[in-house]
């Protein structure tokens, strides 16, 4: 997936099966993963991933490539997420609600657990959801500044100075997701 | 949506490098989250699909086809037939509308002449009913009448051309004499006697009385019979 490595999508045109299957296998947790990190439940997050794909099928014919491949899958899920918001705002007659509530435990309950991975999650819940979706495609999905312009339709400088200040804003939200014992020592806000 | 700070980022810094190591502690907590383990199976299945094509859902649903097909008559079929019609030659001349002035037939026009509207003189039973003013009143109503039947009968044909209907005299005063006479003689002619005043029924008595009978004007010669009953009374061929 990274440049220089060969298209899976190229070698599927040109008749390997295999490579369609090796794409899914790669891209599928991804996809999933921002579509979760969204705020898709798992049910939707797996259908609109499942629907990626099926988008990339049907246009296998048309592809011609032109930068990174994941660059190119994850424009397909911003898109379908954008219309599957559109959607739920019509038949919810403009509320954008969120979907049902998983079952599971959330970020939140884990981050108060004191797992790590979940308590920067819980915050990036947090964020707004354009700040979410620019961190997750520049930072999470480690996709260049070029392609998340592109993606998000904006100047390059601007994702830039906007990782930036996303950071920050994550930074903020934290430390009141920390568990109670991280709290006592010193913290001046570094986490690696 | 919230809004980002517009000034740019700050390139390098102590800053920075905290932020870029939130970054990677993020990456490194992965962007993956496992599929469920029927995704793949799904996911061919749904690629199996046939997408849908009209071509495919006409040739396989009867009832699509029958839609369609009438869909295609209505659409088509107005502007077909408007231009069948436009180009085929009418059987029939196209119709010419006029309009033609229909007069009454002449027996139409006799029956709607004039009825003489006299009243006479002695109602039975009411002899003594009024005094001797009313009666002068009426014999003079009476002669009117008589008059204006005459005068009709004698400028049947061209009676609208004959009888003016523009405003009477304005400044009566300033006339002549024989402006005056025209003038009572117009309106005697249109049923107009009634409003001249008092004083120019004078000056017209004063100006028939100065004439000699047989040099009055024929006409005039008929208002004096009406007037004071005296004379011969008038008949069609004094108004020709």
């Amino acid at each position: 997936m990274e440049p220089g490595s060969e298209d899976l999508l190229v070698r599927f045109q040109a008749g390997d099966a295999a490579a369609f299957d090796q794409l899914v296998s790669e891209m599928a947790p991804r996809l999933k993963g921002y579509f979760l990190r969204q705020g898709a439940q798992n049910a939707t997050a797996e259908d609109l991933t499942q629907l990626v794909f099926v988008r990339v099928f049907q246009a296998r014919k048309r592809y011609q490539p032109s930068g990174r491949l994941d660059a190119y899958l994850l424009r397909i899920a911003h898109n379908l997420w954008i219309d599957s918001r559109r959607r739920k705002r019509f038949l919810t007659g403009g509320d954008d609600l969120p979907d049902a509530v998983d079952p599971a435990p959330g970020p939140e309950a884990d981050a108060v657990a004191g797992d790590r991975a979940a308590v920067l999650h819980a915050a990036l819940e947090r964020l707004p959801a354009d700040t979410r979706e620019l961190l997750e495609l520049a930072v999470l999905q480690r996709l260049p500044y070029q392609e998340v312009a592109e993606i998000l339709d904006i100047p390059v400088g601007t994702v830039k100075s906007r990782v930036y200040y996303s950071l920050r804003k994550l930074r903020e939200h934290l430390p009141a997701l920390e568990p109670e014992s991280d709290h006592d020592g010193p913290s001046d806000g570094t986490l690696s | 949506m919230e809004r980002f700070p517009e000034a740019p980022a700050p390139e390098a810094g102590p800053e920075w490098d905290e932020l870029r190591a939130l970054g990677e502690e993020l990456q490194q907590h992965g962007a993956a989250v496992p599929v469920s383990a029927d995704f793949a199976e799904s996911l061919r299945g749904r690629l199996e699909e046939r997408p849908w094509e009209l071509r495919t859902a006409l040739r396989e649903r009867p009832l699509l086809r029958a839609a369609a097909a009438l869909l295609v008559v209505s659409t088509i079929g107005a502007p077909v037939s408007a231009l069948v019609l436009m180009l085929r030659p009418s059987p029939e001349p196209d119709p010419v509308l006029s309009w033609e002035q229909v007069l009454p037939p002449p027996e139409v026009v006799e029956e709607h002449r004039p009825e003489l509207h006299v009243v006479p003189p002695q109602v039975p039973g009411f002899e003594q009913a009024f005094d001797a003013d009313w009666e002068a009143s009426l014999a003079q109503s009476n002669r009117t009448a008589v008059m204006q039947a005459q005068w009709y009968l004698a400028h049947a044909d061209a009676a609208e051309r004959t009888a003016s209907t523009a405003p009477a005299l304005l400044d009566w005063t300033q006339a002549t004499e024989a402006q005056l006479i025209a003038e009572f003689e117009r309106r005697a002619l249109l049923g107009l006697t009634k409003p001249l005043p008092a004083s120019l029924l004078e000056r017209i008595e004063a100006q028939l009385a100065l004439m000699p009978l047989a040099d009055q004007a024929p006409a005039l010669q008929a208002w004096h019979w009406i007037l004071h009953g005296e004379g011969p009374p008038p008949v069609p061929q004094l108004f020709r």
